[in-house]
């Protein structure tokens, strides 16, 4: 056991600390997604949740790449964040049936995207500062299709806000 | 308890935001302390006394609705900031932990985006005009802390170097 741990000291180091837990992040998301869609009611919605999915599959392709040859390997860093939001979808899964349940998903998910929002948002601004403009192309990449899944979201939200004021 | 309609959806999530911001508000002071950049700490600053404006709105929303806002924890917003918690433990004193808090309170600012976006659009469709004003209100702040940070992002030296 190494008693006394390096400390990041550059920013090279601290943007492969953080591609580390995003792919950990992105991961987990696969997962969590999977679930979500067998547990939505709502058909367009299953469909978002399955084509994000997808997408959250290329992302982690994306991130395995810039990780290789950053770092020569792509050894994730377990990202705790997304693991505590997955479980507060699950809880709602647990207290909400039908539309209610579909919308509260919405909201648990669109938390993750603007958390992943967050990240590529620094990670695209450190990939420009070290000027690896590769990668702060394929993260912006990323980063636009997080937005546009989060929009997508608020409008089927919007659709199912409205029947889930009708009482059953 | 079930969640069976929209209003008490909106409670619940309100309650998740309050536990979260009354958590944001105690770790607010930790990262003005570590900052090493004057503009940093400032932007903190004034941020934790935002964030103070926050919690109250929220008591005040708790009691348009006659509603406790005790009693939740949200692990979301555990999750995220004991993330943060390491990443300044694990980051050099100065320029790069700077740019590591910056990142990690990022993320709390979007987190809370997405929250308040959805209790907002929830009290829209509930009719209740007063209450998606008050949660706008802290949204548009939400939303002008994250550019802040951006902007103080843009200043730090990232290249600065220093005797390990």
């Amino acid at each position: 056991m190494k008693l006394l741990i390096e400390k990041i000291q550059n920013l090279r180091a601290l943007y492969i600390d953080q591609v580390r837990t995003m792919l950990s992040a992105e991961e987990q998301i696969v997962d969590g997604l999977e679930k979500m869609e067998q547990a939505a009611t709502d058909t367009e919605l299953q469909e978002a949740f399955r084509l994000h999915r997808q997408e959250t599959k290329v992302h982690i392709t994306r991130l395995e790449r810039i990780l290789n040859h950053t770092a020569g390997d792509a050894d994730e860093r377990k990202c705790k964040v997304v693991a505590s939001m997955t479980q507060e979808g699950e809880e709602m899964i647990q207290e909400c049936d039908g539309t209610l349940r579909d919308v509260a998903l919405i909201a648990a998910v669109q938390r993750v995207e603007h958390y992943e929002m967050a990240v590529y948002g620094a990670l695209r601004n450190f990939a420009l500062v070290l000027q690896f403009a590769g990668d702060a192309e394929a993260l912006d990449q990323t980063l636009q299709e997080e937005g546009h899944a989060d929009q997508e979201l608020t409008g089927i939200s919007e659709r199912l806000n409205h029947k889930a004021m009708t009482p059953a | 308890m079930s969640v069976d309609n929209i209003e008490k959806l909106l409670v619940e999530e309100l309650k998740d935001l309050y536990s979260a911001e009354t958590q944001i508000t105690k770790a607010l002071p930790k990262l003005v302390k570590a900052a090493s950049s004057d503009d940093l700490r400032m932007a903190f600053e004034h941020h934790l006394k935002e964030t103070e404006g926050h919690v109250k709105r929220l008591d005040q929303v708790f009691e348009i609705l006659g509603a406790n806002p005790k009693g939740k924890t949200c692990a979301g917003m555990k999750g995220v900031l004991s993330e943060g918690a390491e990443s300044l433990k694990e980051t050099q004193e100065g320029e790069m932990r700077d740019m590591a808090m910056i990142s990690a309170e990022q993320r709390v600012e979007h987190y809370e985006m997405a929250g308040y976006g959805s209790v907002r659009s929830y009290a829209e469709r509930l009719g209740q005009a007063k209450i998606a004003q008050i949660l706008q209100e802290t949204l548009e702040e939400e939303k002008a802390a994250d550019r802040k940070l951006t902007e103080v992002a843009g200043k730090v030296d990232v290249h600065a170097r220093h005797a390990a």
